[in-house]
């Protein structure tokens, strides 16, 4: 009866000792479950941040290259699309783009992997009259003053919608996307 | 021969376990133990606390602003034209209700609101609006005949601007796709009366001559950011959703960084940011409008938050010591200023300071 009575007690110190340190345990991870919280918005705010400043590189690189570009109308290298391909209504990326197999700016940018893919604002790749099939920018000249001239043949220039993709290690995605203007 | 190996019999010391003077003592040693434990567990959880509790609040603020730095970069798309700003005033509804009836309008403005700053920040999610076309003929805002094409499609919003200031500019709602336009036919845009800004009649209505613009907006987006009860929030004023994105502001500011005036010289100088920083209380700043939105490189944004938890007094001195003096904006400059806490025992608490700038884009490539 004697030793029944000793066990119980030492069953129960062991039981308050256990609920303690169960306390201040979960106490502990949940501070360090705030201060981890806290690291990754800082962390993913400033991963957000360089990949912005990456993609920039990207742009640079599509615009280089549209620039001398010398068959507008012909789908060149996987990086350029005559004609605006099929787009997510909600973002406005290409859907019908595989940004897998478009050009890598090569050597990355810093931890980086930026590609890019450029497309003429035109809803056709034969493209003949450019102000009934793409996207222009009319330029405020002195009007044909001729007889009949046709409206269409106002100077404009063409636009190119860039859209670069930006990758970290991670594997987090941003997407940018840029309109530039090429001929007028 | 081999002799068995047997366990040797346990003695009797070894089974009759602890005394009760060996437990009682046990209990107490284990009870003051754990009493020094909680109260050292209880005084660094609660400096842990405190800390992590600053430290999130500059993590959150940090989050904000980066928040607002990425709205602000999209600040203006599709509002300027071809080269120009003709936008001074704005003719836009949401289904029947007009959120602004020829009022005056720029799709970035800093508007002083009791001692913070109201930022809004307006532009059209298509990147396709950084390109405008022409109107073929005038347009009365059910219809639109245009010069060239415009890849626009059913329920996108288009926003259409007079040739000359002092027209509102006109935001509206394609609400059928319309069929590429020819060598031989125009492209026509419909905005019929279910369109989601083509409910409401305006004030001000008047056609739109030949050679308006018209620029593809897609979806408007209109973010203003303000502080209300010391909570800095984003209003999405075309849906009316309002969250909060920080507690405890003491100060929002935002500052326009301004390029000289006068016509582009061989030092590019529209493009350098002049000293000091334009408050939006200062002259020439408190409305922006065709005449001075092109100096407007970028916003100097400046949060000033205050700790939630409020620190323990020191024992010794018997006063808070977490902050000695009130906190201050651009300390040092000339447009150093302090900031009023909204707590009489200030001292008690900490603040924290953080200022981003953030380029405008579109106004810089747009103007």
């Amino acid at each position: 009866m004697k030793q029944h009575s000793l066990r119980q007690q030492r069953g129960m110190t062991m039981l308050m000792v256990l609920i303690l340190m169960a306390v201040m345990l979960l106490g502990g991870l949940s501070l360090a479950r705030m201060t981890e919280a806290s690291y990754l918005i800082t962390g993913n705010v400033a991963g957000k941040d360089a990949s912005v400043h990456a993609a920039e590189v990207g742009w640079n690189t599509a615009y280089n290259q549209v620039k001398t570009l010398v068959d507008e109308n012909t789908d060149t290298g996987g990086w350029y699309w005559a004609s605006m391909q099929p787009a997510n209504a909600t973002t406005g990326i290409p859907s019908g783009i595989d940004f897998n197999a478009t050009p890598v700016v090569a050597g990355g940018v810093d931890r980086y992997t930026v590609t890019y893919a450029v497309e003429r604002m035109c809803n056709i790749a034969a493209m003949t009259v450019a102000s009934r099939e793409c996207l222009v920018k009319q330029v405020d000249v002195l009007e044909d003053r001729s007889f009949d001239a046709p409206d269409y043949q106002a100077k404009n220039s063409r636009q190119f919608r860039i859209t670069v993709r930006v990758t970290d290690t991670r594997g987090t995605q941003t997407w940018t996307q840029s309109l530039v203007t090429k001929g007028g | 021969m081999n002799t068995p190996l047997l366990p040797a019999p346990a003695t009797a010391r070894t089974s009759r376990g602890m005394s009760i003077i060996e437990l009682m003592v046990g209990l107490v040693i284990g009870l003051l133990v754990s009493l020094a434990a909680v109260s050292s567990a209880q005084y660094f959880t609660a400096a842990q606390r405190q800390g992590i509790g600053v430290g999130s609040g500059s993590a959150n603020t940090a989050s904000a602003l980066a928040s607002i730095k990425n709205d602000v970069a999209n600040g203006g798309l599709g509002f300027f034209g071809n080269l120009n700003y003709l936008c001074n005033t704005l003719n836009l509804s949401v289904n029947a209700a007009i959120v602004s009836n020829n009022a005056p309008f720029a799709p970035v403005q800093v508007t002083r609101v009791g001692n913070d700053d109201q930022l809004d920040i307006v532009y059209g999610s298509d990147v396709a609006a950084g390109a405008a076309v022409k109107l073929a003929t005038a347009s009365d805002g059910t219809s639109a005949t245009l010069k060239t094409y415009l890849p626009a499609t059913a329920n996108q919003a288009v926003l259409i601007t007079a040739p000359a200031v002092g027209t509102p500019c006109l935001l509206r709602t394609v609400t059928t796709t319309p069929a590429a336009p020819t060598v031989d036919t125009k492209e026509t845009l419909t905005f019929a009366g279910t369109g989601r800004h083509n409910q409401a009649a305006f004030a001000v209505n008047l056609p739109y001559p030949e050679n308006s613009l018209v620029s593809l907006i897609g979806t408007a987006q209109w973010s203003r950011y303000t502080v209300n009860g010391g909570n800095l929030q984003l209003t999405q004023v075309l849906t009316g959703n309002t969250v909060t994105l920080l507690r405890n502001v003491m100060l929002f500011r935002v500052e326009y960084g301004v390029s000289a005036a006068g016509t582009p010289g061989a030092d590019g100088n529209r493009r350098t940011l002049q000293q000091p920083w334009q408050k939006s209380t200062a002259g020439g700043w408190t409305t922006v409008d065709n005449t001075n939105i092109a100096r407007i490189k970028a916003l100097r944004i400046t949060l000033v938050v205050r700790s939630a938890q409020r620190e323990k007094v020191n024992a010794q001195s018997g006063v808070c010591e977490a902050s000695a003096a009130k906190p201050k904006i651009f300390a040092g400059a000339a447009e150093e200023e302090t900031v009023e806490p909204d707590v009489v025992d200030w001292q008690c608490y900490r603040y924290r300071t953080q200022t981003v700038i953030a380029p405008l884009r579109n106004v810089i490539y747009g103007l």
